[in-house]
């Protein structure tokens, strides 16, 4: 131990905050450089000059009606996707990661992700929405949430019970993702003829196409999730110290569990509804912002949500500049986070943790 | 003596019985293959089983009459889906088979060590980019790739399992990561090469049997054979190895060239199966277990049985994929991974009696 005055570690420890903060902040400001970058590419052919007279002359005179809708019915809309998921979908991995005490959790591998995409292709396919009577977006947001639930169950079940080690439970969780996208597959295919090629596109998870009152929805889902998760954090802390230390400092490890999974299924839900499973943001930005902010949630749920908004918005600007026509940014996501699952995979080993 | 006679007679007795189910399951497999042509032309089970026989007995028909378009159609467009069927279930219960011999895991087979996308990836860039490692040409140059492509999973999952320790489940997730990663690289350089190849490269993911013509097929079927037959000579040898690393050694087996030996042949095997089919999942994994737990755990009896149960179950899954619906044909994987999926659940969750796995 260092012999540290009172004075002394707090100035340390004020630091070390203010570094974290730091952190938050610069990949903030690279996702917001990034989405006005990525205005710039898409399939249309419009010239950088355009894309700018669009973006100032949208609330004046409209002086180019195509340069318009292209910026902002299908450009802003894809890069304001790519932002609300990142978010939401760090944020749940990192509170699944936390709660599970799982560093390779995370709603996509877990197949919280597929579940939530059954829910939509139920209603897409048979129109059958849990709550009746609402309009397209709400239903499908509904569906997706309460089928996602489903695979919650099942981790939360197989985790409960006993000794079941943390790569065990991930293996479940492909396991239950593989049921659900096989399900989805086939409700797709039986539903109508010329969806296969959409079902890949679902698989992978794509920010195209996406209307304004779909991002509406997708960000109120976001915030709220995220703001109730953040709510949490201190009693999440107490559970990723584990259920002795939680019980010690007289947390409800079962309420602050079932509660957490809720929202991260609600957040999922909110933005695979939109978009279908994009898979790794929520294991690859908890992993890395941890190594920046370290373990304590008040500072990895903002640092991973800021990370995942940054690594979703340049995913999907590189799958912009690199084709012409654009390749989901899912599999951008899978190419990067493949071969980072490996490497936690690996660190994990060495610690003898898995 | 009168007891080791009884021993014998129950030995050959049980042997008999074992024999018999094989037997059992050719059979079904059979009737799938006729069952598939019936369906797939809206003939009754009779008219598919004559229309069948009387190709192979060399029955001619006038050209161009009724029963020629017939015979012509199951000949030409469902059988040729059949016998990629027979074949890939063969070759990947097979792989299955060594590959849980060869890692003492019995979550691993070619697909959930990545050796499947590898195989893909090699096979998708010599046929996108006309890019082979080797100087070969044609059908030789796209299975070349695969398989230089397979090896490279195969080689991260020994490096790996050396590094960290064999931990089965470490092994299926690395194995799992990688094929995301090559997932990904094959739809990237697909929709590079022509940005409307969405879906073919999905089909290459999810694997596909249809669209095949007969002259594809000897190359494939050459290479299951001889692996069957590898694999069927040194059964005795693969049974040493799941006995484990020191009994196998101390038995005098050569474990680390065996194992490499092994994994060579199974990526050969492999590549060349997945370079017509793209990846087809589950098989390897599932049909081992159920054929362990039809016959015994002695690999002279499971390849047999493996290889019989494989091609039951992908001329079944290739029918179902037929007839599901009538407008389209639902990739073969995706049935598979249907049918497989819970079961893969089931191996996870299962109380292991013989051998602590996890």
């Amino acid at each position: 131990m260092r012999g540290l005055s009172e004075n002394e570690f707090v100035t340390d420890y004020r630091r070390g905050n203010h570094k974290k903060l730091l952190f938050v902040f610069v990949c903030s400001v690279i996702a917001v450089i990034t989405f006005f970058v990525s205005l710039f590419f898409g399939p249309s052919e419009i010239t950088a000059q355009q894309c700018i007279d669009a973006l100032m002359n949208h609330y004046g005179t409209i002086t180019d009606p195509l340069a318009d809708m292209v910026v902002w019915d299908i450009r802003i809309p894809e890069a304001c996707m790519a932002l609300i998921t990142g978010v939401a979908l760090a944020a749940g991995g990192a509170v699944m990661q936390t709660t599970l005490r799982n560093p390779l959790a995370d709603p996509y591998i877990m197949g919280v992700s597929s579940g939530a995409y059954l829910g939509v292709a139920v209603f897409m396919a048979f129109g059958i929405c849990i709550i009746p009577g609402l309009t397209q977006s709400y239903s499908i947001v509904i569906n997706a949430f309460v089928v996602s639930l489903v695979p919650m169950t099942v981790i939360l079940i197989a985790s409960s019970k006993g000794k079941i080690s943390s790569g065990k439970l991930i293996l479940i969780g492909i396991a239950v993702m593989y049921v659900f996208s096989a399900t989805t597959a086939l409700i797709k295919v039986l539903a109508d003829e010329e969806t296969l090629a959409e079902i890949y596109q679902w698989g992978v998870g794509s920010l195209s196409g996406q209307e304004w009152d779909e991002i509406g929805i997708a960000l109120v889902v976001t915030i709220i999730g995220t703001f109730f998760l953040a709510l949490q954090a201190r009693n999440l802390d107490a559970v990723n110290g584990g259920p002795n230390i939680a019980k010690a400092v007289g947390v409800n490890v079962k309420f602050v569990t079932l509660y957490s999974m809720t929202m991260v299924s609600l957040v999922t839900a909110g933005v695979v509804a939109f978009t279908g499973t994009i898979g790794f943001v929520g294991l690859v930005a908890p992993n890395i912002a941890r190594m920046f902010v370290g373990n304590k949630m008040k500072y990895l749920i903002p640092a991973s949500a800021a990370f995942g908004a940054m690594f979703l918005i340049i995913a999907d600007t590189i799958a912009k500049v690199v084709t012409p026509t654009g390749i989901p940014c899912g599999v951008i996501a899978s190419v990067v986070g493949g071969p980072i699952f490996v490497m936690i995979i690996i660190r994990q080993r060495k610690k003898a943790l898995l | 003596m009168d007891e080791l006679d009884n021993m014998v007679v129950e030995y050959h007795a049980s042997m008999g019985r074992k024999v018999l189910l094989m037997a059992i399951f050719l059979l079904i497999c059979f009737v799938l293959v006729v069952l598939s042509c019936a369906w797939g032309t809206d003939n009754s089970f009779g008219t598919a089983y004559q229309v069948i026989i009387d190709h192979i007995l060399g029955h001619q028909y006038e050209v161009r009459s009724w029963e020629w378009w017939q015979d012509h159609y199951i000949w030409e467009n469902v059988m040729p889906s059949i016998a990629v069927s027979i074949i890939a279930g063969v070759g990947l219960a097979i792989g299955g088979v060594v590959m849980q011999a060869v890692t003492g895991n019995p979550l691993a087979d070619p697909y959930t060590t990545g050796i499947s996308s590898g195989a893909c990836l090699g096979a998708v860039i010599a046929i996108l980019i006309g890019f082979t490692f080797t100087s070969a040409v044609g059908e030789y140059g796209i299975i070349s790739n695969a398989f230089i492509c397979s090896l490279i999973p195969a080689l991260v999952v020994v490096l790996i399992s050396k590094r960290v320790g064999n931990s089965p489940t470490t092994i299926i997730l690395v194995g799992i990561a990688i094929s995301y990663f090559f997932n990904g690289m094959i739809t990237f350089l697909m929709v590079m090469a022509n940005p409307n190849k969405m879906y073919a490269a999905y089909q290459w993911q999810i694997g596909s049997v249809t669209g095949i013509s007969w002259s594809e097929i000897p190359v494939m079927c050459a290479a299951v054979i001889v692996a069957s037959i590898i694999s069927y000579v040194v059964s005795s040898k693969l049974d040493l190895l799941m006995l484990g690393d020191e009994s196998a050694k101390s038995l005098g087996l050569n474990v680390e060239q065996f194992r490499t030996l092994c994994l060579v042949m199974l990526s050969i095997l492999v590549a060349s199966v997945i370079s017509y089919t793209g990846i087809i999942g589950f098989v390897g994994l599932v049909i081992p277990h159920v054929a362990r737990f039809l016959v015994g755990g002695t690999s002279r009896l499971v390849i047999p049985m493996s290889m019989i149960l494989g091609a039951t179950m992908l001329v079944f899954a290739n029918m179902i994929s037929r007839t599901i619906t009538f407008y389209t044909d639902v990739p073969i994987g995706i049935v598979m991974s249907f049918i497989g999926a819970p079961l893969f659940l089931y191996l996870i969750l299962r109380k292991k009696s013989q051998r602590q796995i996890f």
